[in-house]
């Protein structure tokens, strides 16, 4: 981590936003800012030359800047492309970001002897061939980057039949295993468990927190999707303010993991620049409270 | 998860189970109803890649979408993922078959210059991302002390030459530089279908990290296509006697065109 690049008081709990095209200028124009980081989706930023690359070194000169990866699909049974980590690798040299981050999900399979790109996040049986497939890609991503990169829970809509692992259980094996972070999304935990009619939602998100290693999660994603579609189903869109479950579960969350960084993410239909950041006010006041009554729980 | 009772979508145990992601990949690429997998889930990724795959061609060809509309691109976009499969985790690199796929559409009988038009974009968003080298004055010296039928000139990576028997130019500004979702003033594009046979030829490039493209002459399209198929400057001035060298040289390096001479 470099710290010249490190908003001060990170260690403990920074905020941040994700910063999308359509908030590029104001973002830029902002001549303080409550924010501590912004997050930026690395293929955005894959481009050998031209606007993109003079973009990235102003976000950079205001910003700290973390980097979220959604191409990778570190559980790929084929692997990950190596031309793809290639351009991750020289992203992150060129970057220095305060955090990396990536999926676990597969994205690469094989068209007729050439490279097949899903283009989604596409989900993974929780079994012992992926698991290993896993930790050996992320072993392979962590070598090339040299340093810790931080591996995000998706949003699937299926579960294999065959799974060996619950989902929390195989990301805590893969973290033991590769010395990874974890980013967790409490929204895509809210999302899956509702399309999977999981009763009492927030309890059993928290008893699914309960099994990963606090030590490794170092960054929590919050964000809100459309309502239900196709008969009761969330599609994980990022389109909507951070649902009031999901502001519950972080509130509940930040007392597991005190020192991980929140995002809110918002991904489509996106909203003013101000309203971004009012939600990163909020997860700001949220935190600020449990502060409060955590240290008013010692005596 | 052990203590969580969940009601599971979920995909039974199959003959693929070996690759069982190779097999989901196919089945959503197949755009088919799979029985071995829930009809929803399947639907949900299939509609997830059509619709990312239409956002990805409507930001690498915003004058494409405005000239053909959001349903025919949607069309387009269905048939170009059964033609060219996205291969390198960047959207931004998928798409540069979209000519191909309007020539052999249906729009092409009535609309013949809309592959060319294609063909600009993705030119123009080549150049919009590629790393310009800057020109390698030393290798003027060249020109000073070799033969000029040892001499070649080497374009930028960011240099794309658009030949076109249309006035691709022309049709290109007025869908450009109109807001999102309009159409160019009627009067503006009756002028350009009136002159529909007018040949207009293009370069597009990268100059000072902004891309560019302008019209080219015939002249100077032929002798730029003739560098770039590997022909020396002498052969190219046998080729076209008439030719101001000296003059294209120097607009080619002010413009970001040239890397260097070899």
């Amino acid at each position: 981590m470099n710290s010249t690049h490190y908003p001060q008081d990170c260690e403990h709990g920074c905020i941040g936003v994700g910063l999308r095209h359509e908030h590029y200028t104001q973002a830029l124009a902002q001549k303080t800012c409550s924010i501590d980081f912004v997050e930026l989706h690395a293929e955005n930023f894959f481009a050998q030359g031209g606007p993109s690359r003079h973009l990235l070194e102003e976000i950079r000169s205001l910003y700290p800047v973390s980097i979220h990866g959604t191409s990778m699909g570190l559980g790929s049974l084929a692997g990950v492309n190596e031309r793809y980590l290639n351009r991750f690798t020289q992203l992150d040299n060129d970057v220095n970001p305060i955090y990396i981050s990536d999926h676990a999900c597969f994205t690469w399979g094989d068209d007729s002897g050439k490279p097949l790109h899903a283009g989604d996040l596409l989900p993974l049986k929780f079994d012992t061939q992926t698991l290993n497939a896993t930790v050996s890609n992320i072993d392979r991503v962590q070598q090339a980057i040299g340093r810790q990169l931080l591996v995000e829970n998706v949003v699937t809509y299926f579960s294999f039949s065959n799974n060996i692992f619950a989902e929390a259980e195989f990301l805590a094996e893969v973290a033991h295993r590769t010395q990874c972070g974890l980013l967790v999304d409490l929204n895509n935990i809210l999302v899956n468990m509702h399309n999977q009619k999981v009763q009492d939602i927030t309890v059993n998100a928290l008893k699914w927190l309960s099994y990963l290693p606090q030590g490794h999660i170092n960054e929590l994603h919050l964000a809100g999707s459309s309502l239900p579609q196709m008969g009761d189903i969330i599609i994980d869109d990022h389109s909507q303010p951070v649902s009031e479950q999901c502001w519950q579960l972080y509130t509940l969350a930040i007392q597991h993991f005190p020192k991980a960084a929140t995002l809110i993410e918002w991904d489509n239909d996106l909203p003013t620049w101000d309203v971004l950041l009012k939600e990163a006010g909020k997860a700001r006041d949220i935190r600020k409270a449990a502060g409060v009554s955590l240290r008013k729980a010692i005596p | 998860m052990r203590g969580i009772q969940v009601k599971k979508r979920t995909i039974q145990n199959t003959s693929s189970d070996t690759n069982y992601q190779q097999f989901l990949l196919n089945e959503i690429f197949s755009f088919s109803q799979s029985t071995a997998l829930q009809k929803n889930a399947l639907s949900i990724y299939q509609n997830n890649l059509l619709m990312t795959a239409l956002r990805s061609l409507s930001i690498s060809y915003p004058v494409i979408e405005s000239m053909v509309g959001e349903h025919a691109l949607y069309v387009l976009t269905r048939r170009l993922l059964d033609m060219d499969k996205p291969a390198s985790g960047d959207w931004a690199e998928w798409g540069d078959k979209l000519a191909t796929c309007l020539f052999n559409s249906e729009l092409y009988e009535s609309y013949p210059y809309l592959p060319d038009i294609a063909n600009l974009e993705w030119a123009f968003h080549i150049a919009s991302r590629s790393e310009v080298l800057s020109f390698d004055g030393d290798s003027l010296q060249r020109l000073s002390k070799s033969d000029l039928e040892d001499i070649y000139c080497i374009l930028s990576s960011s240099v794309s030459l658009l030949p076109s028997a249309y006035p691709q130019h022309q049709i290109w500004q007025a869908h450009r530089v109109v807001d999102s979702g309009q159409l160019p003033d009627k009067s503006v594009l009756k002028a350009i279908m009136s002159n529909i046979d007018k040949a207009e030829h293009c370069i597009a490039y990268q100059h000072n990290g902004v891309a560019k493209v302008e019209v080219l002459t015939e002249e100077k399209l032929n002798w730029m296509l003739g560098m770039q198929e590997g022909i020396s400057v002498a052969s190219l001035l046998d080729l076209y006697p008439t030719f101001n060298f000296a003059s294209w040289l120097s607009e080619a390096i002010s413009k970001s065109w040239l890397t260097r001479l070899d």
